[in-house]
């Protein structure tokens, strides 16, 4: 290493650097000194003395020492000397948390931008919305993963504008809009170029199936998460991503058909599922390469132009890693471009043996025993491979789950995947109650055929009251990652109760209720708002009638439209009440007399009362937990039910047992709200305690994993709202929820006249 | 193809509709000596088909090969009975029938060949009928006159079954009074002769050209009323032996004449690049 690396050679710098923050050097140093060169890493140190003298507290330093070798890997050393220059522009025009903000964010962008000059105007672009909308900008870094995901540099400087222009006056709005809250904000994203949604090329992807083979597909979307990113086929049909964004200059739209060709060449060319037998992961992996290529081979043969538009996406270099990922997808490319030339052994060796020993290639058996062999010569070059964090590439391949028959040890995976298909059109066999489905605009014309009645297949596969099970992942806040299918909600049918308890509530507090509808009158829910020059109305439109009898009399054509209408503003909102369920909920408040489960029941029935009558759509659900195998969740009331003896029965048998685990509840519920349509969605959250469970120790874990589900949700336009019953609560309730978003509810005993009015208060 | 112009009363005004050279026609099955089977017991017939599959090349080529004149006329909606049999004109001296293109036909001894039938309305359409059975005459009510057919005379209409609407449906008592050929597209390795040879292209151009005409046919019915005809091809084939660009070509000649829908259109160009 040469003497210039060392920390020690850059005395002039480091001199004079409070303690604290050099130990803080140090420890960043080898990372930085991976990426930087000698004036890199001088410009490095300099900014830290930069930060220091402006005075910013350690927290941003630690943050600033951690992102800028990030940003020099992704983006090279001359981004880093622009991100330091942007940070304290930005400084200079907001605060610390918003300088922090970008520096967080800095890597995401290179890495999303690649190029040096796109990341480029994207600092610029920061430093312009650093003046002009300081309010905006934190929020849209917040959100620079899910925007760069969708628009380009330029496009985004679009988006931005746009939305200061539309908020000039109404700078909460404007926030807002930065924090994709609003319609418009997420219209635009929608709207953008290159990325598009699933939802708006099914019909041309299944013309183009249709087309191409002769027959029709089944094709969905489904949303992507850290497990499933990839398209992936079973009885349903073809399953792709409900977004694709454009990626290696090609449009969202090419890679939806690439992805779309490929399945369909498997549906037409891959046999029956088989038996995984002895196969090791990587053989499993690499008999789906092989079949892959096989696929398209035989599909290229019949339609030429798909190789052409499979290779767009195949991006592996000779020269590339030699890791076995690498190798995977220079001999993925290998085996479908003639023209390609590898110096790998062991690819050229796969690509001989797959073309040139004299099997057949539309006989799918060789594969087989190619892949394993192949898969042996991986153990002997010692190379790495770990099944659990592979992802199949290039992207637009399925994951080739549907290749394998399930595999017993996986039955919990297997059993997840299944129910999220079968998810949307769950019907439940009691009560005949029908669930809306998540996707109602989706469901038409997918139902699951050969796959046998999704009901039965749910019925079968899980005993008793257990409705559905689902995996969340969970944040763990100490190594600063999602662990993967962590924690498993199951979904359990709530055991009715007396109905008439209900209806006993609802009589004792007859005054209460007078009050609320009085409040919703007063409160002006829907307040009229007047609609001028409208063609009918029940009144004139003076102004408008004074231009038409001037027109008349100067024998001009009147404008008709001289009435005013009055119309109510609608409310578009989904209301999730989620309520905590856990044991402590069984503890008795001494100034009532009553459980906090009993008040919560009280308070969740007057608060269903209130929204009946203004007529939002509201859901009431429930949980508890038990260890992170069993997140109980309960479906009291859903959207589209009326709140009827049915419900009201299910409503009184609730119980409260066990523990608090908010997290994979929260994400449970963030499902049941994301495919809603409506303007506005609303988890409103009644608990007794801070998240606890009994596998849990570190108080923290539970509190930043809820945390990140609230976040989570928001990303998803939802918006939650904590009801804490604990008066401890401020403290850590603030953190999760954030600032504003809770309130504690000091008199338990008072919560069933509070809540209805907060509500109101909190949807005006 | 009928010329008003020329005196219709004297036979050598049907030489012109003689076909001096061999059309080209390829075979798709044995139509040919099931067409000449039919003419010679005079059996009236209609070709059934989708449009642009070759029908009217057929009766071309059936009616050179015969030896016969061939009169055409290419039905709609707002002919009248008069356009196919017939009308007074006025002239300097007076008035002067005309025969119409049917008249014409059963008096001289030519195949008379009615395309899209079902276009004319169904009362026009009914004048054939007594050209059809076994009197095998055209009354002309306003001249007076009764037009025995001519023993070489034969009516052959087109007939287009997945296409109309239908109310635009041919009378079952029309209908009854034809033998029916039916016609497709041929099938592959034809319809890359026909196109290689008609539109003056490689076979490996036209091979792709069918192809997409191909897949283009799974769309009927799911959104197309029709694929694309082997007409259609053939227009593709034209533009390329042109030098245009093969994409662009497709895209002018095969996929904007069919559809106004977004993404059909979107489906049938990556279908193109699918093959070019
Ligand atoms: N079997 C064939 N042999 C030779 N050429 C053919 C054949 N089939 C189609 N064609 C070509 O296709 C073109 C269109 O065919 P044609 O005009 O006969 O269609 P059609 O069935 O009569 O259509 P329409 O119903 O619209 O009148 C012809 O000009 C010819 O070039
Ligand atoms: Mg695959």
């Amino acid at each position: 290493m040469a003497a210039g690396h060392d920390l020690e050679a850059y005395g002039s710098l480091t001199e004079g650097m409070s303690r604290e923050h050099l130990e803080l050097v140090r420890a960043a140093w080898p990372d930085a000194r991976a990426v930087f060169g000698p004036s890199g890493l001088d410009a490095y140190l300099r900014a830290v003395r930069a930060l220091e003298s402006i005075g910013v507290t350690w927290s941003t330093i630690v943050t600033y020492l951690r992102e800028a070798p990030r940003v020099a890997r992704e983006a090279g050393e001359p981004a880093v000397r622009r991100l330091n220059e942007t940070a304290l522009s930005v400084y200079g025009y907001t605060n610390q948390a918003t300088m922090e903000g970008l520096l967080t964010a800095a890597p995401v962008a290179a890495r999303r931008l690649r190029e040096p000059r796109a990341f480029a105007a994207f600092l610029a672009l920061v430093s312009e919305l650093a003046e002009r909308a300081p309010r905006g900008l934190p929020a849209m870094l917040r959100h620079v993963n899910t925007l760069l995901d969708h628009l380009r540099v330029e496009d985004l400087r679009k988006w931005a504008l746009l939305g200061i222009q539309a908020h000039s006056r109404d700078l909460f709005a404007q926030e807002s809009y930065f924090d994709l809250k609003t319609p418009e904000a997420r219209a635009f994203l929608r709207a953008d170029s290159g990325g598009v949604q699933f939802t708006d090329v099914r019909k041309r992807l299944g013309l183009y199936l249709r087309a191409l083979w002769g027959r029709g597909s089944e094709l969905r979307g489904f949303p992507v998460t850290l497990q499933q990113s990839r398209p992936f086929i079973t009885p349903l049909g073809i399953h792709l991503p409900d977004a694709y964004r454009a990626v290696q200059g090609e449009t969202g739209v090419a890679l939806y058909r690439a992805a779309a060709a490929h399945a369909a060449a498997h549906l037409a060319f891959s046999g029956p599922p088989q038996e995984r037998g002895g196969l090791k992961p990587i053989q499993i992996v690499l008999v789906g390469l092989l079949e892959d290529a096989r696929v398209e081979w035989l599909a290229s043969r019949e339609i030429p132009g798909l190789q052409r538009l499979w290779l767009r996406f195949h991006e592996a270099r000779p020269t590339g890693g030699a890791t076995f990922a690498d190798l995977a997808v220079r001999l993925a490319r290998a085996l479908l471009d003639p023209a390609y030339e590898d110096d790998s052994p062991w690819v050229r060796k796969a690509r001989k043996l797959f073309f040139e020993s004299g099997h057949d290639l539309s006989d799918p058996g060789f594969v087989r025993g190619l892949g394993s062999s192949l898969g042996n010569d991986i153990g002997q070059m010692r190379l790495q491979f770990n099944a659990k964090t592979w992802v199949i590439e290039p992207m637009y391949r399925d994951d080739n789950t549907f290749l394998w028959e399930p595999d017993k040890n996986e039955q919990g995976l297997m059993m997840e995947e299944d129910i999220m298909l079968v998810q949307p059109e769950v019907i439940e066999a009691d009560g005949g109650d029908t669930l809306e489905s998540p996707d109602a605009e989706e469901a038409e014309g997918v139902r699951p055929t050969g796959a046998g009645d999704p009901d039965s297949d749910d019925q079968a596969m899980l005993a008793g009251d257990l409705l559905r099970i689902v995996h969340y992942p969970e944040w763990d806040h100490l190594i600063s990652l999602m662990r993967p299918q962590w924690c498993t909600v199951q979904e359990k049918r709530p055991e009715p109760g007396d109905p008439a308890v209900v209806g006993e509530i609802l009589h004792r507090h007859q005054d209460l209720l007078d009050r609320i509808d009085a409040l919703i009158r007063g409160s002006e829910l829907r307040k009229p708002v007047r609609l001028r020059k409208q063609m009918d109305g029940d009144r004139f439109d003076l102004d408008q009638v004074v231009n038409a009898m001037i027109d008349v009399r100067s024998h001009r054509t009147p404008d008709p439209r001289f009435h005013v209408r009055i119309d109510r503003r609608e409310r578009d909102l989904s209301v999730l009440v989620l309520l905590d369920l856990s044991e402590s909920t069984n503890d008795v408040v001494k100034a009532s007399g009553k459980s906090v489960l009993h008040l919560a029941r009280e308070a969740t029935v007057l608060l269903a009362a209130a929204m009946e009558r203004i007529g939002d759509q509201f859901a009431i659900h429930g949980f508890c937990s038990n260890g992170r195998g069993e997140v109980q969740y309960y479906r009291f009331k859903d959207f589209g039910w009326p709140f009827d003896d049915h419900v009201k029965a299910r409503v009184a048998g609730m119980k409260g047992q066990l523990s608090t685990r908010m997290g994979g509840a929260l994400r449970h519920a963030t499902q049941w709200l994301r495919y809603r349509a409506c303007d506005k969605k609303l988890i409103l959250l009644v608990t007794d305690g801070e998240p606890h469970d009994i596998d849990v120790h570190d108080p923290k874990y539970l509190l930043f994993d809820a945390k990140k589900a609230v976040e989570e949700a928001s990303r998803a336009g939802i918006f939650t709202y904590c009801m804490s019953l604990d008066p401890r609560a401020d403290e850590y309730v603030s953190r999760i929820f954030g600032a504003r978003n809770y309130t504690v509810v000091d008199h338990i005993n008072r919560l069933p006249e509070k809540l209805p009015g907060l509500y109101l208060r909190l949807t005006r | 193809m009928t010329n008003m112009n020329l005196p219709s009363d004297t036979p050598g005004v049907i030489e012109q509709y003689r076909i001096p050279e061999e059309p080209y026609y390829r075979a798709i099955g044995s139509e040919i000596e099931l067409y000449e089977a039919a003419y010679a017991a005079r059996l009236p017939m209609m070709l059934k088909g989708p449009t642009g599959c070759g029908k009217t090349r057929f009766i071309e080529y059936m009616a050179w090969r015969l030896k016969r004149p061939l009169v055409t006329l290419a039905c709609n909606e707002d002919m009248t009975a008069s356009d196919l049999v017939g009308r007074y004109l006025l002239d300097a001296e007076g008035t002067r029938w005309q025969d119409g293109p049917l008249t014409l036909a059963a008096r001289y001894g030519a195949i008379c060949y009615l395309d899209e039938v079902v276009e004319a309305r169904q009362d026009t359409a009914v004048v054939i009928h007594p050209l059809t059975d076994a009197r095998r005459c055209l009354p002309l009510e306003k001249k007076n006159e009764l037009v025995h057919a001519h023993p070489d005379f034969q009516l052959v209409i087109s007939y287009n079954p997945g296409y109309q609407s239908i109310l635009k449906d041919l009378k079952q008592s029309t209908k009854q009074r034809f033998g029916a050929l039916d016609f497709h597209y041929p099938a592959r390795d034809v319809e890359i002769e026909i196109v290689a040879h008609e539109a003056g292209v490689s076979g490996e151009i036209a091979g792709r050209l069918v192809s997409i005409g191909e897949k283009t046919r799974n769309l009927k019915g799911h959104g197309l009323e029709e694929g694309v005809s082997t007409r259609m091809l053939i227009h593709a084939g034209h533009l390329i032996a042109r030098g245009i660009d093969a994409v662009a070509a497709c895209r002018v000649t095969l996929v904007r004449p069919i559809t106004d829908d977004a993404d059909m259109r979107d489906a049938l160009d990556s279908v193109i690049t699918a093959f070019f």
